[in-house]
């Protein structure tokens, strides 16, 4: 894996409803995030695969590749970019299984433009805690920078990639 | 629902133990049969032994045939009559015979029994399954434009906006309604012609003029989406269905082209029209974004939406075309969809039988 930066302030929208992506990128950026926007679970697994992003907002009924595959896929391959499934499937199970899936949170569409915004800052803040730290060895992941501050400068490399 | 389904599964297993109490009532009496012969030769190897001994004790031969009639005398040695052996034989496979054929007509009832109600409860089970379906796709098919709607108000409640962005939201929450619109017609339709609640007219209609109409409605937004519609269609040309019907047909597969050409941002739709000898095809040809081959089955299914970068609409509700093939089924004819590949247009084939009595 590379050493880029952790990109806090970039989010990456997986949604195929193209009103619906618009109106998410055109608030993200009025926020000031940055964007990139994608229409398919394919093209978010190719496009990850070369890019970091603080978030990803995910649809979970995406063409091609569905949202929930593209959490497993991402989580199997060690990436462990914050989830923020958005998706019109809102029952209990269906929010089970996108945790499961490794998802870090789930709102059901439709859904209220400020909570939305608010649960983005809340995921991204978490990279702000490592801003004021020397840098990690491995710095791609908030998680494993958060276990690392955790343990200590001098303890065990935490098991994550 | 559930009340009929236990009613299903306790006469399944009734008929279930009923055919193995058949089985084994067979087996019983078969067994009993070979028993019963078995007994009767014990009784008749007494009498040989009894007329031994008469034999033996001075008794004539002649006598002893007519006291033991089932005992054959050669000199002194009586044996047991090789009629009596075969009359045994005989009756067990009698019996045999008359359980067995009153068995498998037992059997065989109680096996299409089974087969009935384990088919009755395979389609309901099905039928469940694609309510869930058509449910699951219906929420997650409204739910998509109405996150859009709030979220295009909800912009506008939280923001100050310039003139063009708000008309911007406002063109979006229009086009989303409009979707929804759509999409309770579409549904509705669609069920309608699902349970078969449809009542269709058969008439002999020009398929000129149909398209004619249909593509003038469509002309300025073609224009606005930069794509050339042409129909060359002659005159003279019948098929036999409903005004309606033909009207919906047409204009959905319109409307299909149209999507699948808005994102590579123009192109040409083309209708063409010919006779074949008993049938009448009209073909739809679009430079759209087109489909896999492999997917031109799947796009007449109920909400088959493929992705504008491998197949047509953005904003389509997935029963365009399932209406499409209904109506055309109804109609006794067909449609078709091909393509080359993705990126290579699409073209869609209407098929109606020719009308028999073509109006002059």
């Amino acid at each position: 894996m590379s050493d880029l930066p952790p990109q806090a302030n970039r989010v990456l929208v997986v949604e195929d409803d193209p009103h619906l992506a618009a109106g998410v990128v055109e608030n993200l950026r009025a926020e000031g995030y940055e964007t990139h926007s994608v229409t398919d679970g394919r093209q978010a697994l190719d496009w990850l695969g070369a890019e970091h992003v603080g978030l990803i907002v995910l649809d979970v009924m995406l063409p091609e590749v569905d949202g929930f595959t593209v959490c497993r896929t991402l989580r199997a391959q060690g990436n462990n970019t914050p989830v923020l499934f958005l998706t019109a499937r809102g029952d209990p199970a269906d929010r089970v299984r996108g945790l499961e899936a490794g998802g870090d949170d789930y709102l059901a569409k439709p859904f209220h433009l400020q909570e939305f915004l608010l649960r983005v800052r809340a995921i991204l803040r978490r990279w702000d805690c490592i801003g004021a730290l020397p840098p990690p060895r491995r710095p791609r992941y908030c998680t494993s920078a958060v276990m690392r501050w955790i343990s200590g400068p001098s303890g065990p490399a935490p098991g994550t990639a | 629902m559930k009340a009929t389904r236990v009613f299903q599964l306790t006469a399944l297993a009734l008929v279930v133990v009923a055919a193995v109490q058949v089985g084994w009532w067979l087996f019983d009496q078969r067994t009993n049969a070979m028993e019963r012969v078995q007994a009767e030769r014990i009784l008749y190897s007494r009498q040989v032994g009894a007329a031994q001994v008469m034999l033996e004790s001075g008794v004539s031969a002649e006598r002893v045939r007519q006291l033991l009639p089932g005992v054959a005398v050669a000199g002194s040695k009586a044996t047991l009559s090789p009629t009596v052996d075969e009359m045994l034989l005989n009756e067990a496979h009698r019996r045999i015979n008359q359980y067995a054929w009153e068995g498998a007509f037992f059997l065989l009832a109680l096996a299409v029994c089974i087969g009935v109600i384990a088919r009755a409860l395979k389609a309901e089970a099905k039928v469940i399954q694609e309510q869930d379906n058509f449910l699951a796709l219906v929420s997650h098919q409204f739910k998509t434009p109405l996150a859009s709607l709030q979220l295009s108000l909800e912009t506008m409640a939280l923001r100050t906006l310039s003139p063009d962005q708000a008309r911007t939201l406002i063109d979006r929450m229009l086009s989303d309604l409009g979707r929804m619109e759509a999409m309770v017609t579409q549904i509705l339709e669609s069920v309608r012609l699902e349970r078969g609640r449809v009542d269709l007219r058969r008439e002999p209609l020009d398929l000129s003029g149909a398209v004619t109409r249909v593509v003038a409605q469509f002309e300025e937004r073609a224009r606005k989406d930069n794509i050339t519609i042409t129909a060359d269609i002659a005159r003279g040309l019948y098929v036999l269905t409903d005004p309606l019907a033909l009207d919906v047909v047409v204009r959905n597969l319109l409307e299909n082209a149209i999507a699948a050409i808005s994102p590579v941002g123009g192109g040409t739709i083309a209708f063409v029209a010919r006779r074949t000898e008993s049938e009448i095809e009209l073909a739809v040809r679009d430079s759209g974004v087109g489909f896999r081959p492999a997917d031109g089955v799947r796009l007449f299914e109920k909400f088959t939406r493929l992705h504008p970068g491998g197949g047509s609409s953005y904003y389509g509700t997935g029963l365009g075309l399932f209406i499409v093939r209904r109506l055309m089924q109804l109609a006794g004819g067909r449609v078709s969809a091909h393509s080359e590949g993705v990126g290579q247009g699409a073209r869609f084939v209407l098929t109606w039988p020719v009308a028999p009595a073509e109006p002059s």
